[in-house]
């Protein structure tokens, strides 16, 4: 290894223990650090570790926040031909009459698991905004009615698409459309990827996206774009190299739905409360020889 | 406090507040000073961790008239130090708008007057801040200070000490106000900066009975940062300064732009000003205070001080002094402790590590073998390693690529050594020339593994030179171990944590020069440069320069801009002076600019003042002022050069 | 009590100008010197373009300059005073000058102001030839702290209160800050993010450069979105209001322009006391650095 690459490999470990120090990545905890790296250096591939540490994107709690701001604070609909803030004039209001024109709810369908992050992130919103609670509502129970305008759908993460997909089709959004043409279906998610806002606006043209954040095929670690940015020669075959390797003695998947991430995504991307699949496995999955940094 | 690993945590005086009684350890030098016998102006020059702030805040009356003092002996009366820092940022907006730069001085002069009037009055009610304190001293009531300077004010100025302390608030905040709208036409009323103030004064000598010999030392901190004309305004005061009123300041060295005043006269020095560098004055007797500064900032954090070499009390008695210097005993007994709990180890200590250790043996059994094939010898590695003989064995590995020695000569002295017969290990000096270099030559390619070398009480305070904070911001790392004061007796700290310790401070304080001053990019980049050449020069196996630490200039002197470059690298403490400028026959040669060796953990070598680099004056030229490609290529030029020749006298770019 | 102004932000992710700002007229504009940065001519061009009148704005060692001649404060509020809209082209021009406009502008009571904002299509910085040292090899002048007319104090005499500090992703700006106003150190500290950036990823600079100095001088870590005027501004609020003892505020805008347009709103409003100053280094502007315009930000402020 060179003066350079220990040098880089140094820093880039020393920037992120002070990163978990100061709470910036205040929810890893400095010891599972320690213990990942060290699969890597076990395995000399410490530049491989040094280079996925340096394009992580960890999403804190406090910078979720930041994040949830974005996709809320500014956002607007429209209520019987006029504009409105929906926070300030619709969300942090008790609703007047019966029937809510306007609904939020969870990305969850019927037959999805109690653990997906759909509703938590919709907590952390109404808690963040002090939004009140009856503007919300379980997908399944929205009363689709002539006083309903708007439909806004909240989660945290899109990557393929997929899963809204499936999603939308589990709570029949196609039918409802067509049966109330008049209401406007939002989705509010709070990163999404180009193939998912692709697939979407293909698949569910009447939906309407707003997010916070938005990855690209660069976002992918792997890519070329990404490693554009180090115009040092022989640096991407180094460490693609190491990967392949790791892939190998960690047993982790080179084939399959998982290798590369869901969707071949390859990110490196995660919130504290929940990791994509569309990030690549070697920073979530466990295996006999593996330890993960992230949680699932 | 039960938490002693936070001993070493605060390290900056800022830190500390203005009132530092009880908590500062007088220098050694302090008296040599000569503070208190001043009747000329003194200009303090002190590098960054020099104490030079801590310094000034303890003569200054916020110390010396401390609440927390018991007694104040006459002699803190004979000399009132008023303290100022000048905030950088601050007094450079006093410039531009429609005001021409006269009528600025006039302001700036103003301002100064009402900050130091201020001063003068917080002398007073910090001083009589008691009841018992009032009673001995007191007579405040006396003062007329709107009688004093009435005659320089359209208003009726408060004669009363706590009114005209509001008074004077008022006149600030007027100031401060008029900043908000800068415009020619409505500026405050201004006062004359020596008339006002020395009014104030004369009107406590006359009615005070207790400072009626009083001389009013000012002393202005950050000099070097104040603009031309606010410099030029300060020599002024020095060259006119005298008592009860005297001026002195503070900078860091090469602060002094210019020595013109508002006058036609500039200022020299010994005929208006002494200079005193405390980092001068410092050296001769580091070891001794940073062992007992380290101490007292453990009694500080709550070890009791029964189980440390030092008394608290000596440590901040002026009288005591030469005491401290010249007591043989005290001084042993303070080394040897610290030495206890960081302990280094002996050059023959690391070569037997170096032996024993698997990696670090296989690395020089390697060295000696390359050097061994280079000489086309067919000799075995293994007879130049001997584990009763570490230091010969390490040194083998450089003298074996030094084209001067053959490998059966150096053979041939190694069984001389070996056999107790005289030999060039030991007569000839190849020991005491080589070994540091060859240890460092052995950890060379492991950047992580950080080399017992730097640790130990000697190596960190060679690391420091004469850096107090660094030297505190080493101890801090290394003795995060230690917790409670029942540990202590027993307390070491192991060689490897104090060399981590060191590695992980040298890191810290080189990401630092990034923010120091006007230059502090360049003067990073420069570090990285000169680092890596001398790392470059490390790695030779020849080690035929060793310990390559500093250089020179040679031939040609570099322009003006670079000149203004290494000013401020000298200014900043990342090069020393070491040896003045000198011509030799036709040669010129310039001083001798030497790294700071706190970064020598980070580039693996040596902090000691090894063999010279003579830069060819063009070469020099583009590492104090060149573009990255400049930097690119010096490295390269180097890379090449001594890739080809293992014994140099650095020829590039000369003529023969 | 409510806060002082009130921003609507209107963004336009493309290059080109947005059709819904097209109809968009202003009184007066005031635009900075491009120089030849493709975004501020862009930005000039089009301030230029939509507003009756426009001024020149200059603020260089300490002086104010309009279309390049000298003028007092008391100056510039006349230039102004008849406009009934602004739109302030804050591409071009940085943090000193905005808080002298707006400073202007308030006095006057002119009640509806735009920011301007054009983002940069490139700006992450490559690294070269060494891996480790990418910025270290930044050989460009440093620059110093120095106050601005009207939003200073003198350090040393000010008790510590709280100092705010916005990041971007120059190493060395902070670092000076503290070893120029040692001060500070012992102040409350925040630093403030752009989280989410301008594009993913691009926050990880900022976090990189900085977090050295966090570690190390005990900060509270806030974020707020790269492109949020009002984001910035509101924390600046909560944060002072938050503050019971209502002690000095410093403003350190070292971060993204929308970030400091929320800053300079905030500064204006508290600084009759002298509650709230600004500490801020002057940066150069990078000459010759010609970058194209990724998106558009229009802030409309109104008080």
């Amino acid at each position: 290894m060179t003066d350079d690459q220990q040098e880089y490999i140094e820093q880039v470990f020393e920037r992120v223990r002070n990163l978990i120090h100061s709470g910036i990545w205040g929810e890893i905890r400095l010891q599972r650090l320690n213990d990942w790296i060290g699969c890597f250096e076990n395995h000399n591939a410490a530049l491989l570790a040094a280079y996925l540490l340096d394009n992580l994107c960890f999403r804190s709690r406090d910078q979720f926040t930041s994040m949830l701001d974005v996709l809320f604070s500014d956002a607007r609909v429209s209520l019987n031909g006029s504009g409105l803030t929906l926070l300030t004039d619709v969300l942090k209001k008790v609703p007047t009459g019966k029937a809510l024109s306007i609904c939020i709810a969870p990305v969850l369908g019927p037959s999805s698991p109690p653990t997906k992050s759909g509703p938590y992130i919709l907590r952390l919103a109404q808690r963040q905004f002090r939004m009140k609670p009856n503007w919300m509502s379980w997908p399944a129970h929205i009363h689709y009615g002539a006083d309903l305008s708007n439909v806004i759908f909240v989660d945290d993460f899109c990557g393929t698409g997929e899963q809204f997909c499936e999603f939308a089709a589990e709570i029949q959004l196609q039918e409802r459309h067509e049966q109330f043409p008049n209401i406007q279906f939002w989705y509010y998610v709070a990163t999404i990827h180009d193939k998912g806002l692709k697939t979407l606006t293909e698949k569910l043209p009447f939906v309407s996206i707003r997010y916070a954040e938005h990855l690209t095929a660069s976002s992918a670690v792997f890519s070329d774009e990404c490693f554009n940015r180090y115009q040092i020669p022989g640096f991407q075959q180094l460490v693609c190299s190491e990967y392949d390797r790791i892939l190998q003695a960690a047993q982790l998947p080179t084939r399959g739905t998982f290798a590369d991430g869901f969707g071949k995504l390859s990110l490196a991307y995660a919130y504290a409360h929940a990791t994509p699949n569309n990030t690549l496995p070697i920073f979530w999955m466990d295996t006999v020889n593996w330890t993960s940094l992230l949680d699932r | 406090m039960n938490n002693l690993g936070q001993a070493f945590v605060r390290n900056r005086t800022e830190e500390f507040g203005l009132d530092l009684w009880g908590t500062y350890v007088l220098p050694p030098y302090y008296e040599a000073l000569g503070l208190n016998e001043v009747g000329k102006s003194v200009v303090l020059e002190g590098g960054r961790g020099s104490g030079k702030t801590a310094l000034l805040r303890y003569v200054s009356y916020n110390s010396q008239f401390s609440s927390n003092r018991n007694d104040i002996p006459n002699s803190a009366f004979k000399n009132i130090g008023l303290y100022l820092k000048a905030d950088t940022q601050y007094f450079s907006a006093y410039s531009g708008g429609d005001i021409d730069e006269r009528k600025w001085q006039d302001i700036f002069e103003h301002s100064l007057c009402l900050a130091l009037t201020e001063q003068v009055v917080g002398a007073l009610t910090t001083l009589n801040c008691s009841v018992d304190r009032k009673a001995k001293y007191g007579q405040l009531e006396k003062l007329d200070l709107g009688g004093a300077v009435g005659g320089y004010s359209n208003e009726n100025i408060p004669s009363e000490l706590e009114k005209f302390e509001k008074w004077i608030r008022l006149r600030r905040q007027e100031l401060s106000r008029w900043f908000r709208n800068v415009e020619s036409n409505h500026l405050p009323e201004l006062f004359s900066l020596r008339e006002f103030l020395g009014a104030i004064i004369q009107e406590v000598r006359s009615n005070l009975t207790y400072m009626k010999d009083s001389i009013f030392a000012v002393y202005i901190d950050e000099y070097e940062n104040l603009l031309d004309y606010q410099q030029r305004f300060l020599n002024s005061l020095i060259k006119g300064g005298e008592p009860p009123l005297i001026f002195h300041v503070a900078m860091k060295p090469n602060g002094m732009r210019t020595r013109q005043t508002i006058g036609t006269e500039a200022i020299q020095e010994v005929a208006d000003f002494r200079k005193l560098s405390l980092d001068i004055l410092l050296e001769p007797e580091f070891e001794l205070f940073s062992a007992e500064l380290f101490f007292f900032r453990l009694v500080r954090a709550g070890l009791p001080e029964g189980l440390v070499p030092i008394n608290s009390e000596t440590l901040q008695d002026e009288s005591k002094i030469n005491d401290r210097l010249t007591n043989k005993s005290y001084r042993g007994r303070l080394i040897s402790e610290i030495n206890r709990i960081l302990p280094g180890l002996k050059y023959g200590e690391i070569a037997t590590i170096i032996l024993a250790d698997s990696v670090l043996s296989t690395r020089l059994k390697k060295l000696i073998g390359d050097g061994i094939r280079q000489q086309s010898s067919r000799l075995a590695a293994d007879k130049f390693i001997d584990k009763e003989y570490p230091e010969a064995s390490i040194v083998c590995a450089a003298l074996l690529h030094q084209s001067t020695k053959t490998a059966d000569e150096v053979l041939s002295q190694f069984e001389n050594l070996k056999n107790g017969r005289p030999s060039n290990f030991k007569d000839g000096d190849w020991v005491h020339h080589f070994l540091v270099g060859s240890i460092l030559l052995v950890y060379f390619p492991y950047r992580q593994r950080a080399c017992p070398l730097y640790a130990g009480f000697s190596a960190f305070r060679s690391l420091s030179k004469t850096n107090v904070r660094h030297f505190v911001e080493l101890c801090n790392l290394a003795t995060t171990g230690l917790r409670t004061a029942s540990e202590f007796a027993d307390f070491s700290v192991s060689i490897d944590t104090q060399a981590e310790a060191a590695l992980r401070v040298s890191r810290l304080f080189k990401n630092e020069v990034a923010g120091c001053g006007d230059f502090g990019n360049r003067l990073l980049a420069i570090v990285n440069v000169m680092g890596k050449l001398y790392r470059l020069s490390q790695g030779k196996p020849a080690q035929s320069e060793p310990e390559r630490t500093h250089f020179c200039v040679i031939n040609a002197a570099v322009t003006d801009e670079a000149e203004r470059v290494l000013s401020e690298a000298v200014k900043w403490s990342v090069f020393f002076i070491q040896d003045e400028s000198k011509v030799k026959g036709v040669r010129y040669e310039s001083n001798e600019y030497v790294l700071n060796p706190i970064f020598a953990p980070f580039f693996g070598i040596s902090y000691n003042k090894g063999r010279k680099l003579e830069m060819p004056g063009p070469q020099a030229e583009a590492m104090l002022t060149g573009t990255v490609q400049d930097y690119t290529n010096l490295l390269k030029t180097y890379e090449r050069a001594w890739a080809t020749s293992e014994d140099e006298q650095l020829t590039l770019g000369l003529e023969d | 009590m409510n806060d002082k102004f009130n921003i609507v932000s209107h963004e336009f992710d493309q290059p080109e100008i947005p059709t819904q700002l097209e109809s968009r007229q202003w009184d007066l504009a005031i635009v900075g010197n491009p120089d030849s940065d493709e975004r501020s001519v862009v930005a000039r061009d089009y301030a230029v373009a939509h507003s009756k009148n426009n001024l020149l704005l200059r603020y260089e060692n300490n002086t104010i300059y309009v279309n390049n001649e000298l003028v007092t404060r008391g100056r510039l509020q006349t230039l102004v005073e008849s406009a009934k809209s602004v739109l302030i082209e804050a591409t071009a021009l940085a943090c000193p000058e905005l808080l002298i406009l707006l400073k202007a502008l308030t006095t006057r009571g002119i009640r509806e102001i735009s920011f301007l904002y054009l983002a940069p299509l490139e700006y992450r910085r490559n690294l070269k030839g060494n891996l480790s040292e990418h910025r270290d090899f930044d050989l460009s002048v440093n620059c110093r702290y120095k106050s601005v007319h009207g939003f200073m104090t003198d350090l040393t005499d000010t008790p510590v209160g709280q100092a705010i500090f916005f990041l971007g992703f120059e190493k060395s700006r902070l670092g000076q800050a503290f070893e120029q106003e040692e001060t500070l150190r012992e102040w409350q500290k925040y630093a403030v993010f752009g989280v989410p950036g301008y594009e993913p990823g691009w926050e990880n600079d900022a976090l990189a450069n900085n977090v050295h100095h966090l570690a190390a001088n005990s900060f509270e870590v806030r974020y707020v979105a790269a492109a949020s005027a009002a984001s910035s501004y509101k924390l600046l609020n909560d944060l002072r209001k938050a503050d019971k003892t209502a002690r000095p505020i410093v403003i350190c805008p070292l971060g993204t322009k929308p970030h400091t347009i929320g800053a300079a709103l905030f500064l204006i409003e508290h600084n009759e006391g002298q509650e709230a100053t600004l500490l801020y280094d002057h940066p150069n502007k990078s000459t010759g650095r010609s970058s194209e315009v990724r998106r558009w930000h229009l802030y409309d402020v109104t008080w």
